[in-house]
């Protein structure tokens, strides 16, 4: 499939989605704003205010401030905002589902290029009907984070680390576990060292290394600009873990809350309820951990180191939205393609597929009903 | 694999991890924020975050003449018991660890006295008081009964008042209530 006929259809399939979005809400004018929840409003706030110079003091936001949102998608969604004229909420659509689509032509770019299956039809259409993937369509970090994500795996498997770590100094500024990217532009580094040590000797290995410096430091600097600013701006470089507080989030032991949150054992009652369930959010660990284990019997170190810590990290600040952390975590989904492509015949794959697609609609119509059971 | 050495890009690539490193040594060594912000959201030792009208209503509480630490509202209780205290009951709050730290108002030609009672594994406890970091006096408290204890207070002590105990020997009770116990405060007179 050429280049331009994969855009064209990533393109249509995402305006299709997004019709089915429209179907199930039964609002077509009002659909950014209904899709909107929760941090959303975060987002688009920031996009259009700016960063917090002080903690708000009153109301439900009380002692919290947007110094949590990094600066990538709020940039993006006033980019949006600016250059097509749109309210904020639908030009956090419109720039999501921009990030979706470049997500998704990049994950076919890498497969391919990988030599990790020649499916590209069926990873889209995977990748569309995925249920978490909805928080790819809506104005959240998921889908920059996760073009980012591919995007700097992709020019990485290409040999061309300098956009690599471009990529992932953007990847940086999008979520704080973007920097998770640049130990593994390191070590890639730190082989190429030793390979030109046992082929061209010492000095190749010298220059090979410190040639890699500026890559190497490219790559977290999306973070590190991000917390100049807050220090200039605020005070507090840290201020994006600081702030957490106000949501009373404290670090933990990961596996100990994966532990607390399966012994809660609260997920049929969440049903009835229709709150979130720690135990469903355990289990989404769980899965996470498994996939990890796959890309590591897989040796795709890189991948696993990925996905293992973004996961451990986000256990570590307790299961509220952790679902999404896990769930829509791009080398998630991607591996999971590949585990389901792999192991199924091909009519199980179409019906997972097919059933994917009813379960997403069906998390669209709780999540703008405000039921937060697995989201 | 090439041998030569890219110069310019290496130059670019140091300026640039030394700009990384200044940015993390600073943001964490010397954070440009009030107290109050860095006591909750970065050291975490205070249970609350407080603004300055808050803090005013803390201040006014604390300049009556009695107070008893279980009958202070949550913003008092808050900006008075600044690090190493547990959690508030009935009869007052126990220090957790060896350091215990509370911030008053301090009222001029007023002598402050603290209502405590102590608790050791063997004997009594034995504390050191510092008024505004300098070490003061120090003194056995027994477990148990009730002790007065008078801090003096500089005379031309203005503004806050910083009064910290350091507990020699803290201790967990018993195998349920396994908090390194040392120092209980139960109120606070001003004479």
């Amino acid at each position: 499939m050429t280049n331009q006929r994969l855009i064209v259809l990533i393109a249509a399939l995402i305006i299709l989605r997004l019709s089915l979005y429209a179907l199930v809400t039964g609002a077509v004018t009002a659909l950014p704003d209904e899709l909107c929840q929760w941090d959303c409003g975060w987002f688009v706030s920031t996009a259009e205010t700016g960063y917090n110079l002080h903690l708000a003091t009153s109301g439900v936001v009380f002692g919290q401030a947007n110094w949590v949102d990094f600066p990538v998608f709020p940039f993006l969604i006033h980019l949006a905002a600016f250059l097509f004229h749109l309210p904020g909420p639908l030009a956090g659509l419109v720039a999501a589902n921009l990030a979706f689509g470049a997500f998704v032509f990049l994950s076919v770019k890498y497969l391919a290029f990988t030599a990790r299956g020649q499916a590209p039809l069926a990873l889209v259409l995977f990748l569309l009907c995925y249920p978490y993937g909805f928080y790819l369509s809506l104005a959240y970090t998921e889908s920059p984070y996760a073009a980012f994500t591919m995007a700097a795996f992709y020019f990485l498997a290409r040999g061309a680390v300098l956009p690599s770590a471009l990529a992932a100094s953007c990847l940086a500024a999008t979520r704080v576990t973007g920097v998770l990217f640049t130990p593994i532009i390191v070590v890639r580094a730190l082989n190429a060292a030793r390979a030109a040590w046992r082929q061209s000797g010492q000095r190749a290995a010298a220059a090979t290394l410190a040639n890699a410096i500026l890559p190497i430091a490219i790559a977290p600097l999306g973070l590190f600009l991000f917390m100049a600013y807050l220090y200039l701006h605020m005070g507090d470089a840290y201020a994006f873990l600081h702030i957490q507080r106000g949501w009373g989030r404290a670090e933990n032991n990961p596996l100990a809350v994966l532990l607390t949150g399966l012994q809660t054992n609260d997920l049929v009652p969440a049903f009835s309820t229709g709150h979130q369930s720690h135990t469903f959010a355990a289990l989404c660990g769980l899965a996470g951990l498994a996939l990890s284990a796959r890309l590591l019997l897989l040796r795709r170190f890189a991948e696993c180191w990925f996905l293992l810590a973004s996961i451990l990290i986000a256990l570590s600040a307790g299961l509220l939205a952790f679902p999404r952390y896990c769930l829509a975590n791009p080398i998630f989904m991607v591996g999971l393609f590949e585990f389901c492509h792999v192991t199924l015949p091909r009519w199980a794959f179409a019906a997972l597929t097919f059933g994917f697609l009813l379960l997403q609609l069906y998390l669209i119509h709780l999540w703008i009903h405000h039921y937060d059971v697995f989201v | 694999m090439t041998s030569s050495f890219n110069v310019p890009a290496i130059a670019l690539g140091l300026c640039l991890l030394l700009f990384e490193a200044a940015i993390t040594i600073t943001g964490a060594v010397h954070p440009r924020v009030d107290e109050y912000y860095r006591d909750y959201y970065i050291t975490r030792s205070r249970t609350c975050w407080l603004q300055p009208a808050q803090i005013q209503h803390a201040e006014a509480a604390l300049a009556a003449p009695v107070s008893r630490v279980a009958a202070l509202d949550k913003t008092t209780a808050c900006f008075l018991l600044e690090s190493g205290w547990s959690a508030r009951e009935k009869m007052g709050v126990w220090s957790l660890g060896h350091r215990a730290v509370i911030e008053l108002p301090a009222v001029p030609g007023k002598t402050l006295l603290l209502t405590v009672t102590g608790f050791a594994r063997r004997n009594n406890q034995m504390i050191t008081v510092y008024v505004d970091g300098a070490k003061t006096f120090s003194a056995f408290i027994p477990t148990g009964p009730t002790t007065t204890l008078a801090v003096p207070v500089p005379p031309n002590a203005t503004g806050k008042l910083v009064i910290a105990f350091r507990i020699k020997h803290p201790g967990a009770p018993n195998d349920i209530d396994t908090r390194d116990l040392g120092l209980a405060l139960i109120a606070i007179r001003w004479k």
